[in-house]
């Protein structure tokens, strides 16, 4: 880092050498002023600046105006007197001025002066605002977040048009120089957790941020686990309802997703449609949420406890029909339910790597190839299809992907402790998942919170966790919130 | 952090409490209990559970809110000398008792679920297990205890009521031997049973929200409510039969079917609400014992206090003992003599 020099040639050549070999790099010498006296030189990176900004408020207007003349603070006095754009100033290092261009601005720098304006250009190409893609709702706003942070950043101003919504913009990445905006209440989110998301993002050792989950791994503290304690979201809505209710938002340039923290397990239940419907039919669907993820974690395992160590707990009917249809099934009952789990595996990947029209396709194939034709072929019994079809389905119920893929991993855990140990691995496998989840922490907060310590403000968060109670009987603030009376400690 | 004081709240201390009290007092005292004094037992109960409840007073009152650890409490009242040899007897005491749990909650699994594979294989499987929550801090234990209690109360309430609903309450009025030495025996043998409350040593000073001493109260009133239903509903249930089935409570399903139940046997759920209990109870052996390790040594080591533990449960003693006959010694000596003596220490040494 070096400061700027008062000879333009100087300085040019500073440019020149940084940005060798760019051929995106646009630099040309301009003359202004006076019988043109005036030299300066224009440098920004094609294609990421909005150049309507640059032709008619700056170039024009700078060319333009012959009563310029040379002398001290030149470059000040264009910035107050001749640019019209709003966002404008001047710097004085070469890092400032590299960087400015390197995020969409334009620099131009002026003979005699050691300060280069910087004038906000932005202009990067996006794909607009589009419909959400993994958070679909039947009954509220459709748009979602796209790749460029400003965008996203507004699609949550106008959603919270207080001044105590902040926006912080830091950057992080050594090569990459990543935007990443938090977004809070001041007052409203917790002072810790703020200061607690600012110092990790400040504490990031790497060269490059392409995606917010890069950012979600390199920053979170919990690493062991495969559940998520910061929870993504593409929804500018839930985005501004999380920010409200005290939560931070962090958004990182080039992701078209934002990152809420604090994240609990209770939160990768709740959808944005839970909100907009009628409190009893949306207090079922959560509950029917909460039942559907213990399905999917427990069923194979318990199929498999229950079939192989004590079938006597099954109903004698059931235990017999079970038995009759896997009566020519090669393999033990823990193989056939991993085969299926696996092969339900490969059809969900399968399906996410190829192009929709296919990917159903792929679905269809699979699941009657698979099914029947296991079934039909005797390496599967049916049963075994219908308890990896019904485990499969119920974890898509979970409105959070991140969630879902760790029940994915979690369910594997129960299948093994029950095909050795039987009912007492399953109970074992649900206890080990428990001390797990009991040892978790998102910025401070238990994960299972409010199932556990709910009662520090309450019991107002249990009002909206397994059900949905109607938002009369649930105004109580969110433990997400700066307590009144400043930081302390709730327990 | 926000959560981060290394305490817990007094509903964890509670849930931790209860759980462990209650599933270790259960298993093998009401059947006892019966074949003292017959229904009159539930009576004997009342008197155990009230004289618990003034042990919990004595310890809770002893720590006051001056000190931050058992270790700091016994070494300022008795004195270094003392202090170490009542730990060392402490740490003794949990590694026995709660490694002749394991090998009986060992075998009792092997006999009812597992019987081709070995008790000690399973005994082995539990030790690791309890280790993971062992070795977590205070924080995590009553965050899981406040998960764990929640579910043990669904697997255990509904069978409660769906058995208490068809029992025979005639059973009850069958008195046996109600002269004053057998009732003091019997209250003695239930306060004995109720021998886990002495975890309250080391749950207590990092209990937090000003150590409400009532809300321990609550937490022993609550357990013996608990076993006063549970035992009234056994005695109806099983009547003179009960000394006849070891672990009666897993038994009493047998007595009931569940109406439109989808399983046929519903005992499967009282083995979820007792590997629950043991979890806590053990893992807490394991926290503290390894907590008086620490202060005696110097050196914390989980790894050692859990090996111990396990083998304790897998050696063969020329004696057998259960877990009950040494708590009738453990208990009165930590949750009766040690209040004493350190009240007697405290007065010697003006403290």
């Amino acid at each position: 880092m070096a400061r700027l020099s008062t000879r333009l040639d100087e300085n040019i050549k500073t440019i020149k050498t940084a940005f060798k070999d760019c051929d995106d790099a646009v630099m040309r010498e301009i003359r202004f002023g006076k019988d043109n006296g005036l030299r300066g030189y224009i440098a920004f990176i094609d294609n990421v600046i909005a150049r309507s900004v640059i032709e008619d408020p700056v170039l024009i207007s700078i060319m333009s105006r012959t009563e310029i003349g040379a002398g001290p603070r030149l470059a000040q006095r264009l910035i107050d007197e001749v640019i019209a754009v709003g966002e404008c100033k001047a710097v004085d290092e070469d890092k400032a001025v590299f960087d400015a261009m390197l995020i969409g601005d334009t620099v131009i720098l002026v003979d005699g002066d050691d300060k280069a304006i910087v004038i906000s250009t932005k202009g990067w190409p996006n794909r607009g605002v589009n419909k959400a893609e993994t958070e679909v709702v039947v009954q509220g706003p459709k748009d979602a977040f796209n790749e460029v942070v400003s965008i996203n950043t507004v699609l949550v101003r106008r959603r919270i048009r207080d001044t105590r919504l902040k926006v912080k913009r830091l950057t992080a990445g050594r090569a990459s120089n990543t935007t990443i905006t938090v977004m809070y209440m001041e007052g409203v989110a917790r002072k810790q957790v703020v200061e607690d998301v600012m110092a990790r993002i400040k504490s990031l050792k790497t060269d490059i941020i392409p995606d917010s989950g890069y950012f979600v791994e390199l920053t979170e503290k919990s690493n062991l686990t495969p559940f998520p304690t910061m929870q993504l979201t593409e929804r500018p809505d839930k985005t501004a309802s999380a920010i409200n209710e005290g939560r931070v938002a962090v958004i990182v340039d080039n992701t078209p997703f934002a990152i809420l923290v604090p994240a609990t397990l209770n939160v990768f239940f709740q959808s944005a449609e839970d909100y907009y419907d009628r409190w009893e039919i949306m207090s079922f669907l959560r509950l029917l949420r909460y039942v559907a993820a213990v399905i999917a974690v427990c069923l194979p395992g318990l199929y498999v406890a229950l079939t192989v160590y004590h079938p006597s707990v099954i109903p004698t009917a059931l235990a017999l029909k079970i038995a009759a249809t896997r009566g020519n099934v090669p393999f033990p009952t823990i193989v056939e339910v991993l085969l299926m789990e696996i092969a339900f595996e490969l059809l969900r990947e399968a399906g996410v790597r190829l192009p929709s029209p296919v990917s159903s396709t792929i679905g269809i194939v699979g699941g009657i190839v698979i099914g029947q034709s296991a079934v039909e072929a005797g390496l599967v019994g049916p049963a075994v299809v219908i308890v990896s079809a019904i485990a499969g389905i119920c974890s898509f119920v979970v409105p959070s992907p991140a969630f879902v893929s760790a029940i994915r991993i979690v369910k594997y855990l129960v299948l093994v402790l029950s095909s050795v140990l039987g009912l007492f691995g399953f109970w074992l496998a649900v206890i080990l998942i428990i001390v797990h989840l009991a040892g978790l922490k998102t910025f401070g907060i238990p994960y299972l919170f409010p199932f556990c310590s709910g009662y520090v403000n309450g019991w107002g968060d249990l009002k909206d966790s397994l059900i949905r109670l109607p938002f009369v009987m649930s105004r109580k603030n969110s433990f997400f919130r700066e307590p009144e009376g400043g930081n302390k400690n709730d327990i | 952090m926000i959560f981060e004081n290394k305490k817990i709240s007094v509903r964890q201390t509670q849930a931790l409490f209860i759980s462990e009290v209650f599933a270790a007092a259960v298993v093998f005292m009401p059947a006892a209990a019966w074949e003292m004094l017959g229904g009159g037992a539930l009576f004997a109960l009342v008197l155990a559970v009230g004289l618990m409840a003034l042990a919990v007073w004595a310890v809770t009152g002893i720590y006051g809110r001056r000190y931050d650890s058992f270790g700091d409490m016994i070494y300022k009242s008795l004195g270094k000398g003392v202090g170490n040899v009542v730990m060392a007897l402490f740490w003794l005491k949990l590694i026995i008792v709660s490694g002749i749990w394991l090998k009986e909650f060992g075998i009792t699994i092997h006999s009812t679920m597992l019987d081709g594979i070995p008790y000690q294989f399973i005994a082995a499987i539990i030790a690791v297990s309890c280790f993971i929550l062992g070795q977590r801090d205070i924080e995590v234990r009553g965050r899981t205890a406040e998960i764990l209690i929640v579910i043990m109360a669904l697997l255990f309430i509904p069978v409660v009521i769906v058995v208490a609903i068809g029992a025979d309450y005639g059973n009850i009025l069958q008195f046996k031997g109600l002269d004053a030495g057998t009732v003091l025996r019997t209250v003695f043998v239930i306060f004995t049973s109720l021998g886990s409350a002495d975890y309250l040593w080391f749950l207590y000073p990092k209990t937090n929200m000003g150590k409400k001493r009532s809300e321990l109260i609550k937490a022993v009133m609550i357990t013996g409510a608990g076993l006063f239903v549970t035992m009234a509903v056994l005695f109806a249930t099983f009547g003179e039969g009960i000394g006849e089935r070891p672990w009666a409570v897993l038994r009493m399903m047998d007595t009931v079917d569940f109406p439109g139940a989808f399983i046929e046997r519903q005992d499967v759920l009282m083995l979820g609400f007792w590997i629950m209990s043991f979890y806590i109870y053990i893992s807490g052996a394991m926290t503290y014992g390894t907590y008086l390790f620490k202060e005696l040594t110097g050196r914390a080591s989980y790894m050692l206090t859990g090996v111990l533990i396990f083998a304790i449960s897998v050696i063969s003693f020329p004696v057998e003992f259960n877990a009950g006959e040494i708590m009738m010694i453990t208990t009165p000596v930590f949750m009766a003599g040690l209040p004493v003596l350190i009240f007697i220490g405290r007065r010697l040494r003006r403290v």
